[in-house]
């Protein structure tokens, strides 16, 4: 281009640019022309010299937009140029001043007042690739850009860099101070090569950022220290007292003080030694500062304290050697954080942090992400535990609890309440049900009455009320019942055939009442139980006598299989069989029929020979047919009746209506008997 | 005393007698075995075992519900144990039942379970 053209080119900018120049109400910065000045200015594709005389701060970044865009530049141009206010020789300074010298800031009175940057950059951080960026740039750029550019890049100038931060640190959220030519100047660098820089601060940080170590698992299970100090007491705030106790020992001065200070104050009005004057005071221009710090991660933690948490933590020094045995399980794989986990557990406390079941999600999510190895092991080590056998064991006679309830409490003798109508229709009105109560209070009045009147013309009866029987003793034959002699509530059944022709195995029971579905104990042999009976001295004892002439000796207080004692000097004779218990004689008498007479009664309990007979029976009960009863057994306390069939069913049945021996007439001798009752079961007939 | 002289003098043990009830061998099948009598009685609906995190060993019933169940009586097992103990320390829960109109809910606690089993008495 030859200048000429430019010139002319130029003319109409110039006026256009005079007009956009005089429009602007902005004071003209005039500087004085330095070379450097002038040398900036040539960098300029436009040839105004009125402009290049004008401007005093040069905007080397409008470089890009050359030639061909002259107005944009000038509306450019006119825009930095409002940008500049306050004109100020340092200013200009900074920029012209060579990258090699550092750049000082000095006031009036040539004090040394450079401001001290925010940013440290890392001198090692940086690499090559942001000078190649640089390098291809420049063509572009003003070579003193190029020059605060590679300022930052060296990072030798610190206080250049302060400059630049804000395009920098883009990511960051830097704080906007107040408006400053620094600050101006820097936001219309950071414009147009905002991106650039940008590119080369994330490269920068890209290449500096450290990789995370990797955490292993040893690096969380292993133990961290954390040693708590004190730290010297530090004093934020310190209000002094304004009072002062009457029985102080400054007292008397203060109050003297006081008294002065009362006399001061009403002295004040009219007095020549005090006076009331206005001052001002000239406040120094304040400077805000921001400073920004790392989070600071907290972390909550509750615990809620009760009354009996605090009664373990008392009782936990003396418990803990026993109870490290509970918490640790024997096979315990990964023993390192269950037992911690159970030991919070079992404090009982319910700290916040293991607050599970909270919602359904969470429990779900809980049991699809576990492992399942390691919790078989603790599984399995649930259920063989002991406390779970119990618990089983209770388990099993709260059902039976729940199933027998009625027959039980029959079984007991408990006063059998009867229950309400259910649920009478809602639309009766209070009154009506007033009276309705009072109604049916009466009806059952009369109710009772009538079954009092009932009960004692119905004949005596036998109410079944369970049988004991499981899949066990199903086919076997019952030979012989026996109760404890300490708990009324255990009962022995022996299961075996009487004849010699055939012989099944044996088996010996030990039922208890509370559960009548299943044995609490189970004694299995070859050989045909024939006789069970307990000790009196030792209750824990069991005899059982088989077939084979041999007895055994459980005990029955622990779950063993295996018999304490067996013994073999017993003489099997054809029809009657002998053992021989402790302290205790019991004869059985010929298997035809058995016969036995209600402990309630008061006869002598010496061997029982005699019998007493009935000649009209009270009660018959037919057995089932094909099955024959073969052992007949009273419960005490109680007026029940256990009676073994062949079908391997002990039933239970409760004698109702029984008369009393006031009303009984019956024939044979009567001495006696407050409530004595002789069956026979003719075992041959049936 | 016996009438006649034994037949057998030697007091030998007796070698065929060998008593051995069902299952005692293994204690691991005789809970099994428990179990299974337990949801055979009259009116159970289901029974479970779960751990103290809420993640059931074993059950009779669906995940879903059993995981419900484990959940919520948890919560009400603790809440019950922090009761019974606050009136007197060196008292425990031992046993808790719940019977509802349709059916009855026993939880038998522990430190490291939950027995649960639910019935419907009336049947």
């Amino acid at each position: 281009m030859t200048p000429g053209k430019h010139s002319r080119a130029s003319v109409p900018a110039a006026n256009a640019g005079k007009k956009g120049w005089w429009t602007t109400p902005q004071p003209v910065a005039i500087m004085p022309v330095s070379p450097a000045n002038s040398r900036k200015q040539q960098n300029f594709a436009l040839s105004n010299t009125q402009l290049r005389k004008s401007f005093s701060i040069v905007n080397p970044v409008k470089a890009t937009t050359m030639k061909g865009y002259i107005g944009a530049n000038q509306s450019r141009m006119a825009v930095s140029k409002t940008m500049v206010i306050v004109p100020e020789l340092k200013m200009a300074e900074k920029m012209n001043i060579p990258s090699t010298k550092t750049v000082q800031v000095f006031d009036a009175n040539g004090v040394d007042v450079t401001p001290r940057p925010l940013y440290h950059p890392d001198p090692h951080s940086g690499t090559a690739k942001p000078n190649k960026l640089l390098t291809s740039q420049e063509g572009s750029l003003g070579s003193e850009f190029i020059a605060s550019y590679s300022l930052y890049q060296n990072t030798i100038n610190p206080s250049m860099l302060g400059q630049f931060t804000r395009s920098v640190l883009g990511s960051s959220t830097v704080s906007k101070s107040s408006a400053s030519t620094t600050e101006s100047i820097a936001e219309d660098i950071e414009e147009p090569s905002f991106k650039r820089e940008r590119l080369t601060s994330f490269t920068d940080l890209r290449v500096t950022k450290a990789t995370p170590e990797k955490i292993t698992k040893e690096d969380l299970e292993k133990n961290i220290e954390i040693i708590l100090t004190e730290t010297e007491t530090l004093r934020f705030f310190d209000l002094p007292t304004v009072m002062v106790s009457v029985e102080a020992e400054e007292a008397e001065k203060v109050a003297q003080r006081n008294r002065k200070y009362d006399i001061l104050c009403r002295n004040r009005l009219g007095n020549d030694l005090y006076v009331e004057r206005m001052m001002q005071t000239f406040n120094g221009a304040p400077k805000n500062k921001d400073v920004q710090c790392e989070k600071i991660i907290m972390e909550d933690k509750g615990i809620m304290s009760t009354a009996w948490d605090l009664y373990d933590s008392y009782n936990v020094v003396e418990l803990s050697p026993s109870s490290v045995k509970p918490s640790i399980i024997e096979s315990s794989s990964k023993a390192g954080v269950l037992p911690k986990d159970q030991d919070e557990r079992s404090r009982g406390s319910t700290i916040e942090k293991n607050s599970e079941a909270s919602s359904l999600m969470d429990i779900e999510n809980v049991i699809l992400t576990k492992i399942h190895d390691g919790e078989e092991d603790h599984s399995d080590a649930i259920l063989k535990s002991d406390k779970f056998h119990q618990d089983l064991f209770f388990m099993e006679r709260v059902l039976m609890e729940n199933i027998f309830q009625p027959k039980l409490a029959a079984y007991r003798q408990l006063p059998v309440l009867k229950e309400r109508e259910p649920e009478e229709p809602k639309d009766f009105l209070e009154s009506e049900k007033h009276e309705e109560v009072v109604e049916e209070a009466k009806k059952e009045e009369e109710e009772e009455i009538e079954i009092g009147a009932e009960k004692s013309t119905i004949p005596a009866n036998l109410e079944r009320l369970w049988s004991f029987s499981c899949d066990l003793t199903k086919g076997l034959n019952v030979s012989s019942l026996a109760w404890n002699k300490a708990n009324p509530d255990l009962l022995a059944v022996g299961y075996g055939h009487f004849g010699f022709k055939e012989q099944k195995k044996g088996l010996a029971c030990c039922w208890s009442i509370k559960n009548p579905m299943w044995p609490e104990r189970i004694y299995q042999s070859p050989f045909g139980v024939i006789a069970v009976d307990f000790s009196i001295g030792a209750p824990n004892l069991l005899a059982v006598g088989y077939h084979n002439g041999t007895i055994a000796i459980y005990n029955v207080q622990n779950n063993s299989s295996v018999p304490i004692l067996d013994s073999s000097y017993i003489v099997i004779e054809s029809d009657t069989v002998i053992f021989e218990t402790f302290n205790n004689f019991l004869y059985s008498l010929p298997l035809e029929c058995s016969v036995m007479v209600s402990p309630s009664s008061s006869l002598p309990t010496s061997p029982i020979n005699f019998f007493w007979l009935f000649l009209d029976p009270l009660i018959v009960h037919v057995a089932n047919p094909g099955i024959k009863f073969t052992t007949i057994l009273f419960a005490k306390q109680t007026d029940c009746l256990l009676v073994g069939d062949s079908d391997g069913q002990v039933a239970v049945y409760e004698l109702r209506n029984m008369p009393t021996s006031g009303q009984w007439s019956g024939t044979g001798r009567s001495q006696k008997m407050t409530s004595k009752y002789i069956l026979k079961s003719n075992l041959s007939n049936n | 005393m016996g009438g006649r002289p034994s037949r057998s003098p030697a007091r030998s043990p007796l070698p065929h007698l060998r008593p051995i009830a069902p299952g005692l061998g293994e204690p691991q099948a005789e809970v099994e075995e428990t179990l299974k009598r337990i949801q055979s009685h009259k009116g159970v609906i289901g029974n479970m075992v779960v751990n103290a995190e809420g993640i059931p060993i074993r059950t009779t019933l669906d995940n879903s519900t059993t995981v419900q169940y484990a959940g919520l009586l948890h919560q009400l097992t603790t809440k019950a144990r922090s009761t019974v103990r606050d009136i007197d320390p060196q008292n425990d829960l031992t046993f808790l039942r719940i019977r509802s109109k349709k059916h009855e809910i026993m939880v038998a606690p522990d430190k490291e379970y939950l027995l649960i089993v639910i019935q419907n008495p009336c049947e």
